[in-house]
């Protein structure tokens, strides 16, 4: 029982510690794939180490049906008491009813989470399938969209095909090097399967919107997103065209603030960081400290494994 | 990928063209002037859209009268509505290259702008 409080206490650390200290490293976007990957490991690691920690303890109340009051007087000294005497039983069936309902919950959270990345799975496939009707293929431009509307928006949507879709407005807009620089970031987004990335962060964070760690980094990876493909579209087109690009088409008033997710989030990171990319020292430092960030939930993970594959994962190994 | 999804944009177009409304026959007749094209791919096309919602239809005699539902600016408005996230119940995960700025952002990204201009780095 032991490895299961100390699987809850490491995801009780990550899930408070992590969004402060990920939000301070992953800031300036100075490694965004690195940043994505701490995110995602912090954020996937605790789902697991609850899953962890109620397997285990499911298996020992399992063994040690009968025994428990010793079980609980050898781990945990603070359950130890309410577990002497004649309150055995009662300790059981509590202990039971508490793992049974913590296993429900966990079902009804990942059976949200299903429903919510079917439902914006379809809706997005959709999406895209009505852009390729009703939009005009753009020549010259394979997999490329037109919409005829006034507001300025370039977006990339998956579907059958995946899709990039450009308004009329826009395209106005922009030059001809912009316009391949938006595309090709858009492009970045379809190739790298962010949209996968995001619905599944951003579907964590609405069924479970307490937990700081699930909705600061929905929308922090979803921010780093865009950074990646901001360095995909200057490798190929320059750090200032795309800066261009952006200024063509931000302040449109048409367009209702706050809306279209991280893409008003972080516009001024993202102009600063391609006009003045971090120095040398600054990007290594930098990206030490996100490996670091990286490394830390594998070999705690790693440290668990091999502790329980010695025979240290319960007190229970003593009462056989 | 090849398939009656490329048609259907044409198919469409034709409808809308014809005043949103026409029969199977009425659109392969127009079709098949141009492109090398089967009768029953264009009845399947017409047939899909149909299923997808933006066709309508009537018995006429053997056949059916199709009519779309909408415009095409009225489906363009429509894809706009949830491209901009105004439509609430939408879920779409759409990836957006800019959007709207709050002031904070824009006085933010004025300085960072101003800092290029003074060609200093931070």
């Amino acid at each position: 029982m032991s490895l299961a409080v100390c699987l809850l206490l490491y995801a009780f650390v990550i899930v408070v510690i992590g969004p402060l200290l990920l939000v301070r490293l992953t800031r300036g976007g100075v490694a965004p794939r690195l940043g994505i990957l701490a995110w995602c490991l912090a954020i996937v690691s605790v789902p697991l180490a609850w899953a962890a920690a109620l397997g285990l303890l499911i298996t020992e109340l399992v063994h040690a049906w009968g025994q428990l009051d010793r079980l609980l007087a050898g781990c945990v000294a603070l359950l130890g008491a309410a577990a002497a005497g004649g309150r055995g039983p009662l300790v059981q069936t509590g202990l039971l009813l508490l793992a049974t309902l913590s296993g429900l919950a966990l079902a009804v959270l990942l059976g949200r989470l299903a429903a919510a990345l079917g439902r914006a799975r379809s809706t997005t496939f959709r999406h895209a399938d009505a852009a390729r009707i009703v939009g005009a293929p753009h020549h010259g431009l394979g997999g490329t969209l037109v919409i005829d509307a006034p507001e300025r928006l370039a977006y990339a949507v998956a579907g059958r095909p995946h899709t990039v879709v450009i308004t009329r407005a826009a395209l106005t807009a922009l030059d001809p090097a912009q316009l391949d620089a938006v595309l090709a970031h858009e492009h970045a987004h379809l190739t790298g399967r962010h949209h996968l990335l995001v619905a599944a962060t951003t579907g964590l964070a609405t069924v479970a919107p307490r937990i700081s760690l699930f909705t600061a980094g929905a929308a922090e990876i979803a921010r780093l997103a865009e950074m990646c493909a901001d360095d995909t579209a200057a490798r190929g087109h320059g750090g200032r065209t795309v800066v261009s690009a952006i200024l063509a088409l931000t302040g449109d008033a048409r367009l209702p603030s706050g809306a279209l997710g991280a893409a008003t989030l972080g516009i001024a990171d993202r102009v600063e960081r391609l006009l003045f990319p971090p120095g040398l020292l600054h990007g290594t430092l930098a990206r030490l400290a996100l490996s670091l960030a990286v490394l830390a939930p594998i070999l705690g993970a790693a440290a668990m494994i091999a502790w329980a594959a010695t025979g240290g994962v319960s007190c229970g190994a003593v009462l056989v | 990928m090849r398939g009656f999804g490329e048609l259907e944009p044409v198919v469409i177009e034709r409808l809308w063209a014809a005043c949103g409304t026409g029969t199977v026959r009425e659109v392969f007749d127009q079709l098949c002037a141009h492109r090398d094209i089967a009768y029953t791919t264009v009845q399947s096309t017409i047939d899909n859209l149909h299923r997808k919602g933006f066709l309508t239809r009537k018995r006429e005699g053997r056949a059916y009268r199709y009519q779309t539902t909408a415009s095409h600016a009225e489906h363009s408005a429509t894809l706009m509505v949830e491209a901009l996230n105004r439509d609430e119940d939408s879920e779409a995960v759409l990836s957006h290259f800019v959007g709207h700025m709050s002031d904070e952002e824009l006085t933010r990204l004025h300085a960072v702008l101003g800092q290029q201009s003074r060609g200093r780095r931070r």
